[in-house]
C-alpha cells in the first residue's frame, strides 16, 4: 500500500467519472500500484451502481426518496421499441464478426514487448515505444521533461525525470499539480515518495524535490497552469511560460 | 458511431482473458451461477442485484430472451443516466446512443463479467460510466489514444471478495444509502449522476467547497463503516 494516496474526494470523482482524463490517468496509475485504493474504488463503484439504479429523470426528487419507492412503472415507458429492435439487430451482426478478431488483436497487442510493459497499462498506451524513446528535453542539470499526448488542452501532461541525487530548483505552482511516482524515489519537505505515491501540490505551494541517491526518479505529472521557478537560473530553465499540449 | 468505441472495449476485454482465461471464466461462471440460483429462486430478479445469473446466462448461452429482460430493466436507467448528465452535449439522441453503446457492450463483454468481483449492476454501471465519458471525449474532439476503458479498468485482477461477501457489502451499501441525510444523498447524486466534480457541485448549489467535501466525506465514511 502506498503511503501517499488520493483522498476520498479524488477517488469519488474518479469513480464517478468526473475527473478530467489527464487527472484520471494519474489516479489510474496510482491504482495499479495500490491495492488499498483499488478496494476503495470498488466500494465507490458499488455506491455508483446504487445511485445509477435509482436515477430517474425527474431531477427534483432525491435519490434517498427514490430508494423507498423502488421504480416499478418506468421500466419500459421511456424506451421505444425501435431502439430495442435496433440493439437486437446490432447484437446479431456484431456477435459473429467481433469475437474472433478480439482474440487475435489481443495476442498481437501482447507481442509489443520491451519497456512499455513495465509501465502501467494506461500509460504504456501513451508511450508505446518505451520511456527512453520519448522526446526528453533537459531543463537544467538534474531535470528532464517529456510531454505526453493526453489530449488535455488545459493541462500539461508530462513525465519528469530527475537524475540520481539530483535537486530540482525550488519552484512554486501557479496551478494545481498532481504527481505520481513511477520509478525511483524523491523527497521534499513533506516526506519520501516511492513508486505509486500520489501527491497534489496546490497553487502557491513551493517545494524542492530531491531524487534519492541510488537511482533516477521518473514521475508522471499533470499541471493545471504554468510553474514559476523561484530559484536562480530562472531565465534559463523556465520552460513553463505557456502550457504546451502534447502533439503526436 | 458505436463501432470505434466498441472495438476498443472488446480489445481491452480480450486482453484480460486470453483464450485460456476465457474458458476458465466460463467454467467459474457456471459454478457461481449454481450458487446464485439456489439463493434467489427466480430468473427475474427485482431488487438490487441478482441480475448476475441473467448476465451469466447471457454469457454462457448467448440467450436473447435473457438479454431482452436485462435490456428492459437497464435501458431506462441508462437513458436517464445519459439525460441527467449536465453537459452541453446532453440530448435525447445522445442518451439513446448511450443505451445502444452500453447494451451492445454488455452483450459483447458478458463473458468478462465475474460475479466474484462485482455485482451485475456495478458492472453495468462501470460500462455506462465509461461509455458516457467516451461520448463526451469524442464530442469534445479530444485527441488522445486513451479511452475510458484504459483509465477506468472494468475489473480488478485480484477480486478481494468472495461473491457472497461482495453481495452482502452491496446490500449494506444499498440500505445505508437509503438512510443518508437528503443533503448528503443529493451531493452524491450530483457527482455520480450529473457528472459534476466537487467544485462544480459547489458552484451549482452555491455551497462552499468545504461543505460539499464534508458531505461527501460523511456519506462515504458512513458507508465504509458498514463494510
Amino acid at each position: 500500500m502506498s503511503h501517499f494516496r488520493p483522498d476520498i474526494h479524488w477517488l469519488t470523482d474518479y469513480a464517478a467519472g468526473t475527473l478530467p482524463l489527464s487527472q484520471a490517468l494519474c489516479v489510474a496509475v496510482h491504482l495499479s500500484f495500490c491495492p488499498e485504493s483499488r478496494k476503495q474504488v470498488e466500494q465507490l463503484n458499488s455506491l455508483g451502481a446504487i445511485m445509477f439504479s435509482n436515477a430517474t429523470n425527474d431531477s427534483d426528487s432525491l435519490p434517498s426518496e427514490k430508494l423507498i419507492s423502488e421504480p416499478q412503472t418506468d421500466e419500459d415507458e421511456s424506451i421505444n421499441q425501435e431502439l430495442r429492435a435496433k440493439v437486437f439487430d446490432l447484437i446479431d451482426t456484431k456477435d459473429i464478426k467481433q469475437q474472433p478478431s478480439e482474440i487475435t488483436a489481443s495476442l498481437s497487442a501482447n507481442d509489443s514487448s520491451n519497456k512499455a510493459e513495465l509501465l502501467p497499462h494506461c500509460l504504456a498506451k501513451l508511450i508505446p515505444e518505451g520511456i527512453d524513446q520519448l522526446d526528453w528535453k533537459k531543463l537544467g542539470t538534474a531535470l528532464s521533461v517529456a510531454r505526453l499526448p493526453a489530449g488535455d488542452g488545459s493541462r500539461e501532461v508530462a513525465l519528469h525525470k530527475i537524475k540520481a541525487g539530483g535537486r530540482v530548483s525550488n519552484h512554486d505552482h501557479r496551478g494545481r499539480e498532481v504527481t505520481v511516482v513511477l520509478q525511483g524515489s524523491f523527497s521534499d519537505q513533506n516526506g519520501l515518495y516511492l513508486p505509486g505515491d500520489f501527491l497534489v501540490k496546490e497553487a502557491g505551494e513551493e517545494h524542492r524535490p530531491i531524487a534519492s541517491e541510488d537511482a533516477e526518479c521518473i514521475c508522471l505529472s499533470v499541471l493545471e497552469a504554468p510553474v514559476k521557478f523561484t530559484g536562480p537560473l530562472t531565465g534559463l530553465i523556465n520552460p513553463f511560460l505557456k502550457i504546451k499540449t502534447g502533439t503526436r | 458511431m458505436a463501432t470505434s468505441s466498441l472495438t476498443t472495449a472488446s480489445l481491452s476485454c480480450a486482453e484480460e482473458t486470453t483464450s485460456n482465461g476465457l474458458h476458465d471464466s466460463v467454467e467459474s461462471s457456471q459454478k457461481q451461477q449454481t450458487g446464485l440460483m439456489q439463493s434467489t429462486n427466480s430468473s427475474t430478479p427485482a431488487k438490487t442485484d441478482d441480475w448476475s445469473p441473467v448476465l451469466i446466462k447471457i454469457a454462457k448461452d448467448r440467450d436473447r430472451v435473457a438479454f431482452g429482460k436485462l435490456f428492459d430493466h437497464f435501458a431506462p436507467k441508462i437513458k436517464s443516466y445519459g439525460m441527467m448528465l449536465r453537459s452541453q452535449h446532453t440530448s435525447p439522441q445522445m442518451a439513446e446512443e448511450l443505451v445502444q453503446d452500453v447494451m451492445l457492450k454488455v452483450w459483447l463483454k458478458a463473458h468478462c463479467f465475474d460475479v466474484s468481483k462485482a455485482s451485475a449492476s456495478t458492472w453495468i454501471f462501470t460500462i455506462a460510466r465509461n461509455c458516457r465519458t467516451d461520448f463526451i471525449r469524442k464530442a469534445n474532439r479530444t485527441d488522445t489514444e486513451l479511452s475510458a476503458d484504459d483509465l477506468w479498468p472494468m475489473a480488478e485482477e485480484e477480486g478481494p471478495y468472495t461473491s457472497l461477501h461482495q453481495r452482502r457489502i452491496e446490500k449494506n451499501i444499498h440500505s445505508a444509502v437509503a438512510q443518508l441525510p437528503p443533503e448528503q444523498a443529493d451531493v452524491l447524486k450530483r457527482i455520480y449522476i450529473e457528472g459534476k466534480s466537487h467544485s462544480e457541485v459547489a458552484a451549482a448549489t452555491g455551497l462552499p467547497l468545504g461543505t460539499v467535501k464534508s458531505r461527501v466525506r460523511l456519506a462515504v465514511g458512513k458507508l465504509r463503516t458498514l463494510l
